[in-house]
């Protein structure tokens, strides 16, 4: 789709643009980029007609520019231009470029942890709520919190009654609360998980909002605080969070007034998941195979190459934070790390398994890439993980090589697309529907967080699947077996209906098996359209049932 | 003003002194007593209470190194390190006891070490109060 902004265009007034779309003005963002040193120039002369056209499109390039500028200010790093880009672009700053030559990239970590809880599926009610906002405003404000850090973090909630026992209790109280006295200088408090309370360790944890002395509402509000804002904050807390000094952070220890802070910096990312490592398949994006250890082999030497995801536990790797923005990769079969053969910094060295000792040549860095992918940068060399030869094969062999931004450097760590064979568009929850039962259906990829899912394991090898926008499941409707059942999405309940498992078709595609029913992902009507319903069938080898993870 | 004149203040239970120049901050704590102070090319932050951070995940930084000591009788941390891409300096303490406080102090590396290891070693813990929050 094209979008239209005025001739005379700057940042702030360029329309959100997608992958591979195109708005008229777009070229700014791009000028942009370019002025402060994530985007490279080539020196070409402005461009006319079609030229100019095509100046306007947010193209491969410019979307890893925006995730270095998005990661870089600690906003959601999409790597699409949309709202709050462009609104921290508008904003005044100084002229000097953030990139440079000699300049390091990212930026240090400042997050602490207290303590996980020991599942990865919880659930909350609410108690009372507040009159200084209507229509129940504040709960779906602390719903889209629970959504905020469930993208971020293999864990799944679901709201029950306070009758259900639920794992934590959001609330409205006193300022003189039950656990701790609020009057004063606070304005809510909640607790880490049980083990590590600091007001105890009984089920339901708290989060109580100060009601008393405090005004809240719904967005920025001069003198009042912004539910979601403090919502995702002591839900930091409640996953075993602690403050972290980086003033920017969803975990810094203040708010101010009239203002919102609704997305995850890198550092409560990089926090949460040294809480709650990943564990699950690395898909290359260029191949749609995983990396695996050849043979199954658990000792020392076995080498890493790519493989069809076929379940095997030498296909799941735990990625477990070591150090600053510095994890391991630790194979599940044999608890063994994947290491950069004899610390070697050579171009082309065999990446392989060994027993973790420390070095530095078992630590990598994974920098976002946009759309869930990661480059892994060995902490040694610098050097990334890379399929030989861009080979798209079974067996191709894993190295390390230079960085160059090739798809067969990239890999899948965090919530990506999944693209139907047949259409080439993507999984997509209805209108970035937030609700349970809002439809699934095929869309052409254009960045939004309802087009991305994440790959939690279950057991037995299958997963649930979830949307980042969301945090909700995909899920055969009224936990039906018939053929053409909708694929809807639902809060997780460990409804068999909502678990599927990969199987490889070959060419890198997939079938995604519904446990309860035996059937598959389909596209209804082999359609090729957007909007087209996604819906369960019995197999019969159609593209319209293999998917691209 | 002479440089190394300093004010005292109080944040919570946690009394220290800050160069004088220093002037804090705007806004709300969320959940805890907390103060922030900031000068040309130096920040100070102090946060007590149950969800102060333990300044874990600045291992591995460049520079980095950390002390055991005890103030007031507490266990506590010192950690150093540096931030090369900006020339930037950070000296933290970490206070285990049961009102746990963290305070970091930020400099460019203009400023000598010794001005963040005055502001810590300054730290004394108050007589309980209750809120916190006594100010400058």
């Amino acid at each position: 789709m094209k979008k239209r902004a005025p001739e005379s265009a700057t940042v702030s007034s360029v329309e959100t643009v997608g992958i591979q779309e195109s708005a008229e003005g777009f070229v700014a963002v791009k000028d942009f980029l370019k002025r402060f040193g994530y985007l490279q120039t080539n020196g070409a002369q402005p461009a006319q007609g079609p030229q100019a056209a095509a100046t306007n499109v947010l193209d491969d390039a410019t979307s890893v520019a925006l995730v270095k500028y998005q990661a870089r200010h600690r906003i959601p790093v999409t790597g699409v231009f949309d709202a709050p880009t462009r609104e921290m672009m508008s904003r005044s700053r100084c002229a000097i470029p953030d990139i440079g030559p000699g300049a390091a990239a990212g930026v240090a970590p400042a997050f602490s942890i207290a303590g996980a809880w020991n599942r990865d599926t919880l659930t909350y009610a609410f108690g009372s709520g507040t009159n200084d906002v209507t229509g129940g405003e504040e709960f779906q404000a602390v719903r889209r919190a629970f959504a905020t850090w469930s993208a971020a973090v293999q864990i799944a909630f679901r709201e029950v009654s306070r009758a259900d026992s639920p794992d934590i209790l959001i609330e409205w109280t006193v300022a003189d609360c039950p656990d701790t006295d609020m009057t004063g200088n606070v304005i809510a408090h909640a607790d880490y998980p049980p083990g590590f309370g600091f007001y105890g360790n009984a089920l339901p944890r708290p989060v109580h909002f100060d009601n008393q002395e405090h005004t809240w509402c719904i967005g920025a509000v001069a003198g009042q605080f912004d539910v979601e804002t403090v919502a995702l904050h002591e839900l930091g807390h409640i996953l075993g969070l602690q403050h972290s000094d980086f003033t920017d952070a969803v975990m810094f220890d203040t708010v101010d007034a009239n203002a919102t802070r609704r997305f995850l910096t890198p550092d409560d990312i990089e926090g949460i998941r040294r809480l709650y490592p990943y564990r699950g398949p690395v898909f290359a994006k260029h191949s749609g195979r995983c990396l695996d250890i050849e043979g199954i082999a658990t000792g020392n030497g076995a080498h890493a190459h790519q493989w069809d995801y076929w379940g095997g536990q030498n296909q799941i790797f735990r990625v477990e934070w070591v150090e600053a923005s510095h994890y391991r990769l630790i194979a599940q079969h044999s608890n063994r790390v994947i290491d950069v053969e004899a610390i070697s910094t050579a171009n082309g060295a065999q990446i392989h398994q060994w027993q973790w000792w420390g070095g530095d040549n078992q630590k990598f860095r994974l920098d976002p890439l946009g759309g869930g992918y990661y480059r892994l940068s060995a902490r040694h060399s610098n050097k990334c993980i890379d399929v030989e030869a861009i080979s798209t094969a079974n067996g191709a062999r894993i190295h390390q090589w230079d960085w160059w931004g090739g798809n067969n450097q990239q890999w899948r760590l965090g919530p990506a697309p999944i693209v139907s064979r047949h259409s080439g568009k993507a999984l997509d929850v209805y209108a970035i529907s937030f609700d349970n039962g809002a439809p699934v259906i095929q869309w052409d990829y254009w960045g939004g967080g309802n087009q991305r899912f994440r790959l939690d394991p279950v057991d037995s090898g299958f997963y649930r699947i979830m949307a980042e926008s969301s945090g909700k499941c995909l899920d055969v409707e009224g936990i039906s077996t018939a053929n053409g059942a909708r694929i809807i999405q639902w809060e997780y309940w460990g409804g068999a209906n909502q678990q599927f498992r990969p199987e490889a078709t070959g060419d890198g595609f997939y079938r995604l098996v519904a446990r309860h029913s035996g059937k598959v992902l389909d596209v209804s009507g082999i359609s090729a359209d957007n909007g087209a319903q996604i819906i369960q069938w019995d197999w019969w080898g159609g593209n319209n049932q293999q998917w691209r993870l | 003003m002479p440089e190394d004149e300093t004010v005292h203040v109080t944040v919570g239970k946690v009394g220290l002194d800050l160069p004088a120049h220093l002037f804090r901050t705007a806004g709300q704590p969320i959940d805890s007593a907390s103060g922030h102070y900031e000068g040309p090319g130096i920040s100070v932050h102090i946060d007590q209470g149950p969800f102060s951070g333990r300044l874990d995940s600045h291992i591995g930084r460049p520079a980095y190194r950390e002390e055991a000591l005890q103030v007031d009788g507490h266990p506590a941390r010192r950690i150093f390190f540096r931030s090369p891409d900006r020339n930037t300096h950070t000296v933290a303490l970490r206070i285990d006891s049961p009102h746990p406080v963290t305070v970091v102090v930020h400099a460019d590396d203009s400023i000598p070490e010794r001005v963040a290891n005055q502001i810590i070693e300054s730290l004394r813990l108050t007589t309980p109060n209750r809120r916190g929050g006594e100010d400058k």
